[in-house]
């Protein structure tokens, strides 16, 4: 899952980004609206998690240009300013959560999960998904015959990936695109590998290869 | 009596009564005493013909005529004379036939005017003078019917009345009307505080007549500035928190990471601080944004407001998944400060869908006070914590558990407003009910 975090307190980012990477997600940041609403519109991000009070362009702008512009990313706003009357105007420019500062980061975690399960109607505790249950608190992966599967860092961003898009074709570009962050290079066959280690794992019929294509999850026998 | 208009009606409608009265008394008079002197002249000029054509023959009383006007021989035609000789010999004019008029004897020289009744219930005006001829004093009395011009006078008399009143009855609607004209256009000036005051303008327009002009400018500014001053105010304080809570955060952060780290005994007590001042900071925060029934800002209007409130709480207790029914009874005019009727709200609200098991009732009624009913189905209040908030008043604080920091703000902003605040159990749904009462006038406080 590719994030964009915008948050101008550098402080606070280097912490958010260190964490939500162990977190097994790939974090770019922006320190000021007019990089942020760049960015947004450029990367396929999963997620934005949106402090308003931004140098060069608020928060709140950069949020109601990217809606006005078809760009339906979803946005967890971070903010400091978390009156009623606040949360109402990030609803209206098209947040699709609020947590307001100080916060405890597992509950922006817990946010942050759900928010990308809704967005992909998967609504629950967990990740449910082609037979399988990913337990994203322990990054394991429980099968259908309740067994459970450990998983290493990148293993787990790929078969969350491939759990949120069951049925989908996924080409190794848009993989890419989506578990690493900007700087990644991306012309590795990384891909390749971990899909050969999560086919061993969870057996060789839960990822088809469409020769040329990508990749499809849980495809309809 | 403290209404210009009125005051300036009837000062205006006084001035013009008097004003046609004196008119009115001062035409009569002049009048009556035109005409008397008109006929007097004229009496005057037929006493010294009757003299002229005198043939007095000094031996006796006797008077021949040489030429006379017709209209003293015949009978009762108004116009008579009457000599008196010293002798108290009495010579009358043919005219009045059997009748007679008393008159004086005065000395020659000496003139007199004087109305007496006549024959045939005339009036007469009689003019007497004395005069010597041929040696012989007598004194000379010519009488006119008077009763004709009167009629005709006091005929001129009533029309001129009628007129006049006439005349001042549309003075006083005209005059009532440039009045009231006038006044309208200080309407305007009332029309615009209402806007106002509902939040549909700004500011009072400032085309209004010079008087009161500046007046509005000086409201205006005043306008202008407590508007700058409070959006200063709430941007300071949003900095402020912002500001405080980049370094809280990071607090937070840390203990959050050394969460396992129970060597350190004073770590617990750090945290429990730390989340103390958030929520103290956030109380005065909040309360320092509170802008009370300001003419300056947005108002609240629940039909715009109320649909995305409810949805913001709705993602905020999506889990729990609690549902929200809202009714406002239309039509509510817009009332109060947006933001403060937001936080008001936001927080009853989310106070409400803590507690609620799966239910939120929440009903807004406009009119003479603004009512705020918010009920839920969760286990309410105990009865003894009921009534102790009844008996504090409208005073909540945090020591009731579980509605604390977010019901202080409610209680706040109710004050500000002058509202009342009750607790009681909810009798459909069986939870916490909350009835809020805010006055709409602020004349009515």
């Amino acid at each position: 899952m590719r994030l964009l975090l915008i948050e101008d307190n550098r402080q606070l980012a280097g912490l958010l980004c260190k964490d939500l990477e162990k977190h097994g997600y790939a974090v770019d940041l922006a320190e000021n609206g007019v990089d942020a609403e760049f960015m947004g519109n450029e990367e396929p991000y999963d997620m934005v998690v949106l402090d308003l009070g931004l140098p060069q362009r608020s928060g709140l702008e950069v949020l109601k240009n990217w809606r006005r512009d078809g760009n339906g990313v979803p946005v967890i706003i971070l903010t400091a300013r978390d009156t009623w009357h606040e949360r109402v105007d990030g609803f209206k420019a098209g947040a699709d959560d609020y947590l307001g500062k100080p916060f405890h980061f597992q509950e922006l975690l817990m946010r942050i999960q759900a928010l990308l399960r809704r967005s992909h109607d998967m609504p629950g505790e967990h990740l449910h998904s082609g037979g399988l249950v990913l337990d994203e608190e322990r990054q394991l992966v429980i099968l259908t015959n309740g067994e459970n599967v450990e998983l290493t860092g990148t293993e787990f961003r790929l078969l969350r990936y491939f759990m949120l898009h069951p049925g989908s074709i996924l080409s190794k570009t848009r993989l890419t695109e989506h578990l690493y962050e900007q700087e990644f290079d991306r012309d590795s066959n990384l891909i390749e590998v971990y899909v050969r280690r999560l086919r061993d794992k969870l057996g060789k019929q839960t990822i088809v290869t469409r020769r040329g294509q990508g990749y499809i999850f849980a495809a309809e026998k | 009596m403290n209404s210009l208009e009125r005051r300036l009606q009837l000062g205006l409608s006084l001035t013009l009564v008097a004003l046609i009265g004196l008119m009115g008394f001062i035409g009569n008079q002049a009048v009556r005493s035109m005409t008397e002197s008109f006929a007097a002249s004229r009496l005057e000029h037929d006493a010294e013909s009757l003299l002229a054509a005198m043939q007095v023959d000094p031996a006796g009383a006797r008077v021949r005529w040489r030429r006379i006007n017709q209209i003293y021989s015949q009978p009762f035609s108004g116009h008579y004379y009457v000599i008196r000789f010293d002798d108290d010999h009495l010579v009358h004019s043919r005219s009045l036939w059997d009748q007679s008029i008393e008159i004086p004897r005065l000395l020659s020289g000496e003139m007199r005017r004087q109305l007496v009744s006549g024959p045939e219930d005339q009036q007469l005006l009689l003019l007497l003078f004395g005069y010597q001829k041929n040696g012989r004093h007598f004194t000379l009395g010519v009488a006119e019917d008077m009763t004709p011009i009167y009629r005709e006078r006091d005929d001129f008399i009533r029309w001129f009345a009628l007129l006049a009143l006439g005349g001042l009855l549309a003075l006083l609607l005209v005059q009532s009307l440039i009045v009231r004209r006038s006044f309208k256009r200080l309407d305007k000036v009332r029309d615009n505080v209402l806007l106002l005051e509902q939040g549909k303008a700004v500011e009072l327009s400032e085309d209004v007549p010079v008087e009161v002009l500046p007046l509005v400018q000086e409201f205006n500014h005043l306008l202008r500035l407590l508007s700058q001053r409070l959006e200063r105010s709430r941007n300071a304080l949003g900095n402020l928190a912002h500001a405080l809570k980049g370094p809280l955060n990071l607090l937070t952060q840390y203990f959050d990471a050394n969460a396992c780290d129970t060597t350190n005994a004073g770590r617990e007590q750090a945290v429990l601080q730390t989340d103390r001042i958030h929520q103290l900071m956030e109380r005065e925060l909040n309360r320092g944004r509170l802008a009370g029934q300001n003419l300056s800002t947005q108002r609240f209007d629940p039909a715009n407001e109320m649909q995305n409130l409810i949805a913001v709480l709705q993602q905020v207790h999506r889990d729990k998944g609690v549902s929200i029914q809202y009714q406002v009874d239309e039509p509510f005019e817009p009332f109060g400060d947006r933001e403060d009727m937001l936080e008001l709200l936001g927080n009853l609200l989310d106070n409400a869908c803590k507690w609620a098991v799966s239910k939120v009732v929440c009903r807004i009624e406009g009119g003479e006070q603004t009512s705020i009913l918010v009920e839920d189905d969760g286990a309410g209040l105990q009865d003894d914590d009921i009534q102790y908030l009844t008996q504090r008043g409208s005073r909540i604080d945090e020591n009731v558990e579980g509605h604390g920091l977010g019901l202080a703000i409610v209680g706040d902003i109710v004050k500000l407003y002058g509202g009342s605040i009750s607790f009681s159990r909810s009798p459909d749904l069986g939870g916490l009910s909350i009835q809020i009462f805010l006055p709409r006038s602020r004349g009515k406080e």
